[in-house]
């Protein structure tokens, strides 16, 4: 295989695996190009870790290619140097200090004492760890234990990391620095990151790409905006008024609206939709005139889109398509 | 040397030096350290019946059986706990071979046996110094002879059933699924498989062995021999694990 500029970053190639008489990968496929955050997401059990343990080389006992940046595990033996990997479920020998850690990962990943003494001070300022640089693991607390997860998989700066539910058992506050460090990566290094996640919400966030997976098979790969596009059945809005239900007939005779109804979710809202061939930005200058004309009181108002929980809900529940 | 041999000497070394430190942090090894040598001391004080045989004479089955005991479910306890709490995956996504893993326990669980042998033995021969001291004024010889010669046989004696208690303890470790079970297992199969490397110098003294036979040779074979098979073991139980 060349190993030219349009090598991908990760190319997970028709792999099977399979526990016993359990199907926990059936030819699932995908590719993470270079730079892009990669987002992998789908049910418990859907086969997130396995890919991922088959990624890192961790499981080699399967079926099809996996290949980092170009490279089978089986062709260069130092091939987890380009990768940083956060586990879902690890633990550290605790009676090491937090920097005693980092140095051995270090130097297991063929770092040198020189880089050591500039890489763990770095890394731990990254994750917000670097008060704890000389405590005992074992006096860590749990979100504190996750953010020295990343710092061993950020330590030796690979170009790839994946991450295994990086923003599992955070706080609120931790979980908000941790997907501001993983752009902050991604924009100020170009490094490519994929992680694994059932909190779409985080998904969403921070992804540029993603994949869905369900029942050990590639359900859909693509940008978030692309997905949620296949979703559309056409441009609308969401208004909320306290005025506004006597006028709804009046509504459905503007031209540009293809359909008005109350929001079932919540009756004081109705969503107005505009005809198929009718552009969006024209849609809302006539429906702006109506409003003003007619007085309607506007209390918050809303471009409807697919969410991404939508997504991932149509290809979960109807079963794997492509 | 080739640089793949290399790195992986580099890598075992590095695991070992860690290991090690591991141990000499550890409460139970300071027992270890400190214990053996404390409990020479005391059979010589408590065994006032004996006090006609040197202490060194016991040292050697003492530290054997303590050591090897302790060493066999610190090893065992050890390996169930950071497979169960998955601590080597960090480790194998680094170029980091299965048998480094295992083998660096190993030899540094030995290391720290060997310092606290070689103190147990070293305390054990300043008391009989101190006991046999008109002896040995009189006949020079026999220092040389009844107490260092047979001190460094039973020295590797010892050493040789604590190395297959060692392997036992990480075999045990890395098949039992609780810390629990793999305490009881490797305290009892630890103490009785360790003592085949003891049997040479019981039979020896129990005229139960060939004169030609010489205990030492035998002990340390025997040992080996348990050892490489154990290990060997346990390494291709290692190597199929799921982490």
């Amino acid at each position: 295989m060349s190993k030219g500029a349009t090598v991908s970053a990760i190319e997970f190639s028709h792999v099977s695996k399979n526990y016993g008489t359990i199907e926990a990968l059936k030819d699932a496929s995908f590719r993470v190009e270079k730079g892009e955050i990669f987002g992998y997401i789908g049910p418990n059990g859907a086969g997130k870790t396995t890919s991922l343990k088959i990624l890192v080389g961790l499981i080699s006992n399967h079926t099809g290619q996996v290949r980092i940046n170009g490279y089978l595990h089986s062709e260069n033996p130092d091939i987890n140097n380009l990768i940083g990997y956060l586990p879902q479920d690890v633990g550290f020998q605790e009676w090491r200090t937090v920097d005693h850690a980092l140095s051995t990962f270090g130097r297991l990943s063929k770092m040198s004492r020189a880089d050591l003494a500039t890489s763990i001070p770095e890394v731990l300022e990254l994750v917000g760890l670097s008060d704890a640089r000389k405590r005992k693991i074992k006096h860590l607390s749990g979100g504190m234990k996750q953010k020295l997860k990343l710092a061993q998989a950020l330590l030796h700066n690979p170009p790839i990391l994946i991450l295994d539910e990086p923003l599992g058992g955070l706080d609120p506050t931790s979980r908000w620095q941790l997907k501001n460090t993983i752009q902050k990566l991604s924009k100020d290094t170009d490094v490519t990151i994929l992680f694994s996640s059932h909190i779409l919400d985080d998904v969403e966030d921070i992804a540029t790409s993603i994949g869905i997976i369900n029942r050990g098979q590639i359900a859909r790969v693509g940008k978030p905006e692309d997905l949620e596009k296949e979703l559309l059945v056409g441009e609308g809005v969401r208004v909320i008024s306290p005025n506004i239900a006597d006028k709804i007939k009046k509504i459905q005779q503007i031209s540009v609206v293809d359909s008005v109804e109350i929001d079932e979710k919540d009756p004081k809202a109705i969503i107005i939709m505009f005809e198929k061939d009718v552009d969006l930005d024209k849609g809302l200058i006539e429906l702006m005139d109506f409003f003003v004309k007619e007085q309607i009181v506007i209390r918050n108002f809303n471009h409807l889109k697919p969410s991404l929980e939508e997504v991932y809900l149509k290809y979960v529940m109807d079963g794997v398509s492509r | 040397m080739s640089g793949a041999f290399q790195n992986s000497m580099r890598n075992l070394f590095i695991l070992l030096w860690d290991e090690f430190k591991g141990y000499a942090k550890s409460k139970a090894i300071f027992v270890v350290w400190v214990g053996m040598p404390t409990i020479v001391i005391l059979m010589h004080f408590l065994t006032p019946a004996q006090s006609d045989l040197p202490v060194t004479m016991f040292t050697g089955v003492l530290i054997a059986i303590v050591g090897g005991v302790l060493a066999s479910v610190i090893l065992g306890t050890t390996m169930t706990n950071e497979i169960t709490k998955s601590v080597y995956t960090l480790f194998l996504i680094r170029p980091v071979k299965r048998w480094q893993l295992i083998v660096s326990k190993y030899i540094a669980m030995m290391i720290t046996l060997i310092i606290a042998s070689f103190l147990s033995f070293a305390i054990g021969i300043i008391i009989d110094s101190i006991k046999f001291s008109d002896e040995i004024s009189m006949i020079p010889d026999f220092f040389l002879k009844n107490i260092i010669n047979t001190s460094i046989a039973d020295l590797f004696i010892a050493i040789s059933a604590m190395s297959v208690a060692c392997v036992i303890g990480l075999f045990i470790g890395m098949i039992a699924r609780s810390v629990a079970v793999s305490a009881i297992l490797s305290f009892y199969l630890g103490q009785q498989i360790s003592t085949l490397a003891l049997l040479p110098r019981l039979l020896e003294q129990t005229g139960a062995l060939a004169a030609n036979i010489d205990p030492l040779y035998l002990a340390l074979g025997v040992g080996f021999a348990a050892t490489a098979v154990f290990l060997a073991l346990g390494i291709f139980i290692f190597s199929k694990k799921q982490f």
